[in-house]
């Protein structure tokens, strides 16, 4: 189930908030609200995949007693043993079913052997409920958090619906406290709708309208054959990913605050960035943070030899586009990146300090946008045309195109709305009209007017797909 | 309690009350429609829970099928959404015309997921055709309908083929499809309705309906005249209904596009209309025309009502029994002319073989006294030939 469909905003939603504030007015006791969102959450779950709900709660079970297994021993030696087995058994469940075919595929290529394909298909939002339950089980290792004794809240940690299928990836820390005791204030519910309708338009109304203009350019020939329309593309594609993935989240923080759950934020304007390790601090915040604690710092960090840190930030980089998707332009993609903040931290940052603004960003921008391009374009071939391509720029062509494919038009124009809400703009006049007591009024029935409109889009077209969802 | 408070709780009341109702309550206070006359298409509906089907996960996509389909105010929210979408296109589309004429002889597509094209300055909505394999795609239906009237003697056949914008290119009208047609289908007798140039077809054809439109249904019932042997009714009026008529395109496309509808009245014999067994009339209503109180949904189809929908079998009966009994087998072309045609034989059976599989067109004419059979239709007639002969 996806957070724009009309089985979660017609059905699911209404239902789940009915029984869990009836159930709130009905008893003080945590444990059942609790146990209604982990129910719903489970249906939410298997909603998609039915079969693969059994795989989460084996999951679920094992991790639950490794980690009081962890706590309960006294030896350094047998809690590092229960880690170190918890760990292979999370990778193993990732690898076999995101990383099996890519593997085998690889294989049979190399060696020339003819494995036959898993045909599996990858279960949703593994690669974010893998790792939430791996920092869980770690951070007992590392006595930052208690192993939780009641299994049924370790099952609304991990599957509770609003975080479960794009993230953000919440550490147990986060909301350890708030699994016991939550306060649900009159205004947490009105700021958590508020965030949740604005999500749901940026994914909607945004992400899903250039997501049009993408796809429709580079699956034409006549259009991918024009420079002026794949730097369009490219445009789109770059706003599309940011809308669609930072909509989520929003969404997903939004549903947190209604239930009474604060999780942290995952993006921070990433489009204005200076650097690309600027970028990286402003991007998928909670994926960063999570190799940098988990990968990074235990490989050393940045307390080692230079030759370490190569090491190290290639090791994390490359673990980071595997992440992404199984396929070499992932790969590809996260050592790009790691490349490019090895740069930055030896050469380059320094530099760019000290010129002007603009160059900063412009540099910045060109950075990303081409690592969306690899991210785009699974075939680096592919992505060699293209690149040659963009430099052709033909105007007569692009009118003529324009015109003749005019159904773009719309999402030409979301793209240029799209860059314009990338920027802190809303943000800033927020705050300049916050000052006046009329703007709480009037920007909330703003968000309602939105929230129908994004039904609107949402029913007047049938394309929805999340780009996260493989992840 | 102050304002502040209340207009929260207020708030979070409306959002909980309008979420509730877009399924949950519409469903419960209106029940399921059925129909949708925007989209032309049978309403998905709240599927029967089952395990397996929950396990396949076709029980999932069902529900949100009938979901969507079903939520409050959708239809009204698609129309709203999807023509203020092609407004702002087009604007934005006729102001780069205004600056580059050469652009209006292009075609340029409206809808990218129903392909509909817009051809001229004048903005007439089309088809975009890929003929360049043309043969290889019609030598199917023409070994079939050759199959089919081989060896059948005694009746006289006819082929009537229409250019639609289904089967032209506006760049390039010297296609070779009518004599493709004419050297390999075994008839003699073979009419055209020819479209010479994109003048020619905004004269005989709606701008926003792929079918004739007055002028073109008349042309064609004349050109059949002189193949047929009859001679043509003429018109005693034309009704200016002042009917906002959103042809097939425009419902596609859910374009704000239009023609007036106008039709010609004739003074037809006196003649019965059989839907099966059942006496039926096709035509609006003059009276209620004129009066304009003929209208419904905005994208109600006129022509389909006014003429004739595209049913398995009409039966025409003029009750003249010194003449001919005609067998037509045609696709919706046809429909603006089959009254006027059918007054001029005994009685005349229009079959559309879509709606058939394995039609025997011997046993047919058998049964039913056949002394002629004239296949009609466009470009993709041949398709539905295929499909009923199979």
């Amino acid at each position: 189930m996806i957070f724009s469909s009309f089985t979660f905003l017609g059905l699911f939603l209404p239902l789940v908030i009915i029984m869990y504030f009836s159930v709130k007015a009905i008893t003080k006791n945590i444990y059942w609200q609790n146990l209604v969102l982990c129910i719903f959450s489970l249906i939410f779950y298997s909603w998609g995949e039915p079969i693969y709900i059994l795989l989460m709660l084996f999951s679920i079970l094992i991790n639950y007693y490794f980690a009081i297994l962890i706590e309960k021993s006294n030896k350094e030696n047998t809690k590092k043993f229960f880690l170190f087995f918890s760990v292979i058994i999370n990778l193993f469940i990732i690898g076999f079913f995101k990383y099996g075919n890519f593997l085998i595929n690889n294989l049979n290529s190399l060696f020339r052997f003819s494995l036959p394909s898993m045909n599996l298909s990858l279960p949703i939002g593994i690669s974010f409920f893998t790792f939430q339950i791996m920092s869980y089980v770690i951070d007992v290792y590392r006595k930052d958090v208690k192993a939780q004794k009641n299994i049924m809240y370790l099952a609304t940690y991990i599957a509770f619906f609003p975080q479960l299928i794009a993230g953000p990836i919440v550490r147990y820390e986060t909301i350890e406290e708030e699994l016991e005791t939550r306060k649900i204030t009159l205004e947490a519910i009105m700021e958590g709708i508020k965030r949740f309708i604005i999500g749901l338009a940026k994914k909607v109304i945004i992400a899903n309208n250039v997501a049009f203009v993408c796809d429709s350019i580079y699956s034409s020939t006549e259009l991918s054959n024009n420079g002026i329309f794949l730097w369009i593309a490219l445009f789109a594609y770059t706003i599309q990913i940011y809308f669609d993935f930072s909509g989520y989240s929003d969404m997903a923080i939004g549903l947190g605050k209604i239930f009474g759950f604060n999780f942290l934020e995952n993006f921070n304007y990433p489009y204005i960035s200076k650097s690309v390790t600027d970028f990286w601090k402003r991007w998928h915040i909670s994926l960063s943070s999570w190799f940098k604690d988990y990968v990074y710092i235990p490989l050393g960090g940045n307390r080692v030899s230079k030759l370490k840190i190569i090491r190290n930030v290639l090791f994390v980089w490359l673990l980071t586009g595997l992440w992404h998707g199984a396929s070499w332009n992932f790969v590809i993609w996260g050592g790009y990146y790691g490349i490019i903040l090895l740069i930055e931290k030896f050469l380059l940052i320094k530099l760019l300090k000290k010129i002007p603004n603009f160059f900063q960003h412009l540099y910045s921008i060109s950075i990303f946008m081409f690592g969306w391009l690899i991210f785009r374009i699974e075939n680096l071939n592919e992505i060699k045309k293209i690149v040659v391509k963009m430099f052709d720029l033909n105007m007569k062509d692009f009118i003529i195109l324009l015109v003749e494919n005019s159904y773009l038009i719309i999402g030409i124009i979301f793209i240029i709305i799209g860059i314009i809400l990338s920027t802190p703009i809303i943000r800033n006049i927020n705050e300049q009209l916050s000052k006046y007591a009329w703007w709480y009024y009037v920007s909330s029935i703003f968000l309602f007017n939105l929230l129908f409109l994004s039904m609107g889009m949402l029913l007047s077209s049938a394309y929805n797909p999340f780009i996260y969802f493989r992840f | 309690m102050n304002n502040k408070i209340k207009f929260k709780i207020l708030y979070i009341i409306i959002i909980l009350i309008y979420i509730m109702s877009i399924n949950i309550g519409i469903i419960l206070v209106r029940g399921q429609k059925d129909v949708s006359t925007l989209e032309n298409r049978v309403l998905s509906k709240v599927p029967k829970f089952t395990f397996q089907k929950f396990l396949k996960g076709s029980y999932q996509k069902q529900l949100e099928d009938s979901l969507v389909d079903q939520a409050l105010l959708g239809q009204l929210m698609k129309q709203n959404i999807k023509s203020f979408e092609s407004n702002i296109a087009d604007g934005i589309r006729r102001n780069l015309e205004e600056k580059f004429s050469f652009i209006c002889e292009r075609y340029k597509m409206v809808d990218n997921k129903t392909k509909v094209y817009m051809f001229g300055c004048n903005e007439t909505l089309v088809d975009k055709p890929d003929l360049s394999n043309f043969r290889e795609e019609l030598q199917l239906g023409i070994s079939l309908l050759n199959n089919l009237i081989s060896g059948i003697s005694n009746v006289k056949f006819y082929f009537y083929y229409i250019d639609s914008s289904r089967g032209i290119n506006f760049n390039d009208l010297n296609n070779d499809i009518y004599y493709y047609l004419n050297e390999n289908i075994n008839i003699k007798n073979q009419g055209h309705f020819k479209i010479n140039s994109f003048e020619d077809y905004n004269i005989y054809f709606y701008k926003t309906d792929h079918h004739w439109n007055y002028a073109g249904s008349q042309k064609a019932y004349e050109e059949l005249g002189n193949m047929l042997e009859y001679k043509p009714i003429m018109p005693v009026e034309l009704v200016n209904s002042e009917i906002k008529f959103y042809g097939s395109y425009s419902r596609n496309a859910v374009s704000d596009k239009y023609d007036i509808f106008c039709y010609y009245k004739y003074n037809l014999p006196e003649h019965n209309i059989y839907l099966g067994n059942r006496k039926v009339d096709f035509s609006l209503n003059d009276e209620q025309i004129r009066n304009g109180d003929f209208l419904y949904d905005k994208y109600f189809n006129y022509y389909a009502q006014h003429y004739a929908a595209d049913h398995k079998e009409v039966i025409y009966d003029y009750k003249q029994n010194n003449r001919e009994n005609l067998l037509v087998i045609k696709n919706s072309y046809f429909n603006a002319i089959q009254n006027l045609v059918a007054a001029h034989f005994n009685r005349t059976y229009i079959v559309d073989l879509r709606h058939y599989n394995n039609f025997n067109l011997d046993k047919y004419i058998r049964e039913k006294n056949i002394d002629k059979v004239l296949f009609i239709g466009d470009y993709l007639y041949l398709d539905s030939i295929a499909k009923g002969v199979k």
